[in-house]
């Protein structure tokens, strides 16, 4: 595949309730800050790729709305109903074939717009799973409660991930400011321990290696995989494919040692064990290592499908700004982990 | 005119949309035996031998028929619990693995307080009393 490096990124505050805007107009936002930030305008953008959910939209096919405010018409344009960091498989792809040399990724979530634990609950299986009642919060619930009893650990380390995350979210200033009490919502999850339910959008604009130049940051790798769908079919107290993911993506890139080589690591934790859990998947080692969720990840704002993009967002701010030279963005579809995606970013001079 | 001036006007809607979903033949047959024998199966690969609960009528992992049917529990263990607060009163969820399977199967625990289920638990199934062909044929399961 040819070098595909990112031009630039740009994200929305991400909020409680975005009653001002629809989600065309809040994906035009995030569009218009990225062109302003890169100085670049509409003509230079080859294809448009978004990613959306149609549930969550409150339409089917949802992309169709969302396109021409991207900046999409006239544009070979196309969508993925995942999280943004699959999207940007798609776009990466687009550009690694070198049948285009530049590729726009928008991807927005709006869940204050419907309700959003039904629409967990219309994910699930109709037959066997769904008249159960089940939704996101208890299916993250179920995984926690595996997750302590197969390490033998007590929900005392939830609590403090969730604060170590509340910490790093309070520094972030696109992170969804909430008042999440610690109550029990889905034993042994409490509210201030699942990742909050948020309004907001990203964009992330990619070129080949004619168009970047000089020092930049490349996607140099990465690696997805899906795991099987049933809540009872794969252990949820484990990383599942993460761990395959994980290996994919550091070989792609030629990480031999994650702990050393990586300097950022930015992950969608929708819960608080979540953010323990998929730390394990990486690879990494309990302490120590590259800076862990320095946005407070997630558990800062979880915008739809544009929470994983944020990831992608923030690795490359940091990047961008000197703190490091190798980072790693992880994004997630599905609730407690079915789909995962990693992408290895690097600062260096072109290629 | 600032358009950020612009009081947010929210429009209100719902969308209801009927459907009708086939439980699948493995699914269907699995609901036929609950509803008309009031007894639990799986299907097992061919393959790796794993005994699917619900039935699938192929191994998620081999890809392969899963053609032998085989009794599963009455009684089961769970494998992680969860508590929906915000039902009332809170429903206490479960993945419990039927004696005989290999995978889990979600339900909802009764007789037993939220603080007092433990995974590993032992349970057994309690039908309903009629039954329809419908997951909820099953009750749910108690603690032994």
């Amino acid at each position: 595949m040819r070098p595909v490096g990112i031009v630039g990124v740009a994200q929305t505050r991400h909020a409680e309730r975005r009653d001002d805007v629809n989600y065309a107009e809040l994906a035009f936002e995030v569009v218009s800050d990225l062109l302003a930030r890169t100085g670049w305008s509409h003509d230079r953008i080859d294809t448009v790729i978004t990613a959306s959910s149609d549930f969550w939209d409150g339409r089917t096919i949802s992309d169709m709305a969302v396109q021409d405010a991207a900046g999409a018409a006239g544009k070979s344009a196309s969508k993925v109903s995942m999280d943004g960091t699959f999207a940007l498989v798609y776009a990466a792809a687009r550009i690694g074939s070198g049948a285009y040399r530049t590729c726009l990724v928008v991807a927005h979530g709006k869940a204050s717009e419907g309700n959003p634990r039904l629409i967990a609950n219309a994910a699930f299986d109709p037959i066997f799973q769904r008249p159960m009642g089940i939704d996101d919060h208890l299916a993250l619930g179920l995984q926690a409660r595996r997750f302590l009893d197969r390490r033998r650990l007590t929900p005392g380390v939830l609590v403090e991930a969730a604060a170590r995350s509340a910490a790093a979210a309070a520094t972030n200033p696109n992170a969804h400011r909430r008042q999440a009490a610690h109550v029990l919502v889905a034993d042994p999850l409490h509210e201030d321990e699942i990742a909050p339910d948020s309004d907001g959008a990203c964009a992330v604009l990619l070129a080949d290696a004619e168009t970047v130049r000089g020092e930049a940051v490349w996607l140099d790798g990465f690696a997805f995989a899906t795991d099987v769908h049933g809540l009872g079919d794969r252990d949820l107290g484990e990383p599942g494919v993460l761990r395959q993911v994980a290996r994919e993506a550091y070989r792609s890139a030629g990480v031999r040692d994650p702990d050393r080589e990586l300097d950022v690591v930015e992950v969608h934790d929708a819960s608080s064990a979540q953010t323990l859990l998929w730390r394990e998947g990486l690879g990494l080692a309990d302490a120590g290592g590259p800076a862990w969720n320095p946005s407070g990840g997630a558990m800062s704002a979880q915008p739809g499908f544009a929470t994983g993009l944020v990831r992608v967002a923030e690795v490359f701010e940091r990047l961008a700004q000197g703190e490091g030279k190798t980072g790693l963005a992880h994004g997630m579809t599905g609730f407690v982990g079915q789909a995962h995606c990693a992408w290895i970013l690097r600062k260096r001079a072109r290629a | 005119m600032d358009l950020h001036d612009v009081a947010p006007v929210l429009v209100e809607g719902r969308i209801r949309i009927p459907y009708r979903w086939p439980a699948g033949r493995a699914g269907g047959r699995f609901l036929t035996l609950l509803r008309d024998e009031g007894r639990l199966i799986g299907l097992r690969c061919s393959r790796c031998r794993r005994v699917f609960v619900p039935p699938r009528t192929r191994c998620l992992s081999c890809h392969v028929p899963c053609e032998e049917e085989v009794g599963v529990g009455p009684e089961g263990e769970v494998l992680a619990w969860t508590v929906s607060r915000r039902a009332s009163p809170p429903a206490v969820l479960a993945l419990v693995r039927l004696d005989g399977a290999d995978t889990a199967l979600l339900h909802v625990l009764h007789g037993v307080e939220p603080t007092a289920v433990r995974n590993g638990l032992r349970v057994k199934a309690v039908l309903a009393e009629t039954r329809r062909g419908h997951i909820t044929d099953l009750d749910g399961f108690r603690p032994l």
